[in-house]
């Protein structure tokens, strides 16, 4: 458990960090339009469009050529979002191995709850 | 380069708040919601969502730190982890609905909260005994770690769990709703309701944070209030600045320095309050 929290976060940490530099990369060159301080003031004005609400479209950013650094972040952040729940996951069969049925019930309820939230949350 | 000087003046900034955060033992989300808001002017959905980013990656290291060293007590962990993890989903729809004056009002009472339980955490004691809560010898809600300071194994079980759990549904409301870790709630529940001991509670808090913000994060996500551009650099900067916090902690033991930063924290409370009530301009 302990190193499935370690890595994922390392991996994710990584993946923030390229998208991150690349964007900085990408709008201190002056490439792109995409007004940070307007976005941060006033977000009711309309999505702004470094923000990704779903999971296809951070893969639709992903396909694009060149690849959005963005999209690279946001799957950093995916990546983050996942590895509690990964840790919760990994949880039961540890249980199952040691015949703790009780508690492997309770890390499959919360493994459940917490990918439905993910699936619903990413989804729409 | 206007982009680029604030993406470093926002990275900047929350190392400062996961130094402070990892010195007073709170997390850098209460600090960071208030900075991210008053300073920046950032929007406060975006800030909540930034601030729930940056606890799920302080977590995730300092739980896999404390589950090798034993402290962290996943069976605990993972039984209350149920009741925060509702509460956060509620909280975290809730946020969505909730008038952002209410939140700052409410934000503002949590962070004046956990001051208060940072005081007293200077000066409490290792509890002892061996509680017979029903439901914590079902569940197998106890534990025994290796205490350096004492030089012997310390013995635990949980106390008052029906209680503990009604207060941990709060905590992951809270944390849903206001998009921190709301790890001060969590030792409430853990030390004083429960009567764990203090590394304990810390221990398997940490472990719940991560578990408890990944349940509300995908909320967030889904609304669109977690922004990469505010989000990533704020995460990366709590983080750098809770390891360098915690490395500093170690050197210091010092109770005063904790001290010295209170009166600030106060202040950001004190402001959120007002921004609450109407009393200064948002």
């Amino acid at each position: 458990m302990s190193r499935v929290l370690w890595w994922g976060g390392v991996a994710s940490v990584v993946l923030m960090l390229i998208g991150l530099v690349g964007y900085a990369v990408q709008v201190g060159v002056g490439s792109d339009s995409f007004d940070v301080t307007r976005a941060v003031e006033n977000p009711q004005a309309g999505r702004p469009p470094g923000v990704f609400t779903s999971v296809p479209q951070v893969l639709d950013g992903l396909r694009r050529w060149p690849v959005d650094p963005l999209a690279v972040a946001a799957v950093g952040l995916l990546a983050l979002l996942a590895t509690p729940v990964a840790a919760v996951v990994v949880a039961f069969p540890l249980f199952l191995s040691e015949g703790d049925r009780r508690y492997a019930v309770i890390s499959a309820i919360l493994a459940a709850a917490l990918i439905g939230s993910l699936l619903i949350g990413g989804a729409s | 380069m206007e982009h680029v000087a604030f993406l470093v003046a926002l990275m900047a900034t929350s190392f400062g708040a996961g130094i402070v955060g990892a010195i007073l033992g709170l997390g850098g989300g209460i600090l960071l919601v208030p900075l991210l808001t008053m300073v920046f002017g950032i929007n406060l959905h975006y800030a909540m969502g930034a601030s729930l980013v940056s606890v799920i990656a302080t977590s995730s290291g300092a739980a896999a730190m404390y589950l090798r060293t034993g402290l962290s007590n996943i069976r605990i962990g993972l039984f209350l982890a149920m009741a925060t993890v509702t509460g956060a989903l509620i909280g975290a729809a809730l946020s969505g609905v909730v008038p952002a004056r209410a939140l700052e009002l409410i934000l503002g009472l949590a962070l004046t909260y956990s001051v208060v339980v940072t005081l007293r955490q200077l000066k409490v004691d290792l509890a002892e005994g061996q509680p017979y809560d029903p439901i914590a010898m079902r569940f197998g809600l106890e534990g025994a770690y290796f205490d350096v300071r004492l030089g012997r194994e310390v013995k635990y079980r949980a106390d008052r769990v029906k209680a503990g759990f009604a207060v941990m549904w709060g905590a992951g409301l809270l944390s849903g709703l206001l998009g921190i870790g709301s790890g001060a709630f969590k030792v409430l529940a853990l030390e004083y309701v429960m009567r764990l001991p203090m590394k304990v509670s810390t221990a398997t808090s940490n472990f719940m944070i991560g578990i408890t913000a990944a349940a509300s994060t995908a909320v967030y996500f889904g609304r669109g209030d977690i922004h990469p551009v505010i989000a990533i650099p704020v995460a990366l900067g709590v983080m750098l600045g809770a390891l360098v916090g915690t490395t500093l902690m170690g050197r210091l033991r010092n109770t005063t320095v904790r001290a010295l930063f209170l009166p600030v924290i106060l202040y950001l409370a004190l402001s959120m309050i007002a921004r609450g009530l109407g009393l200064v301009g948002s």
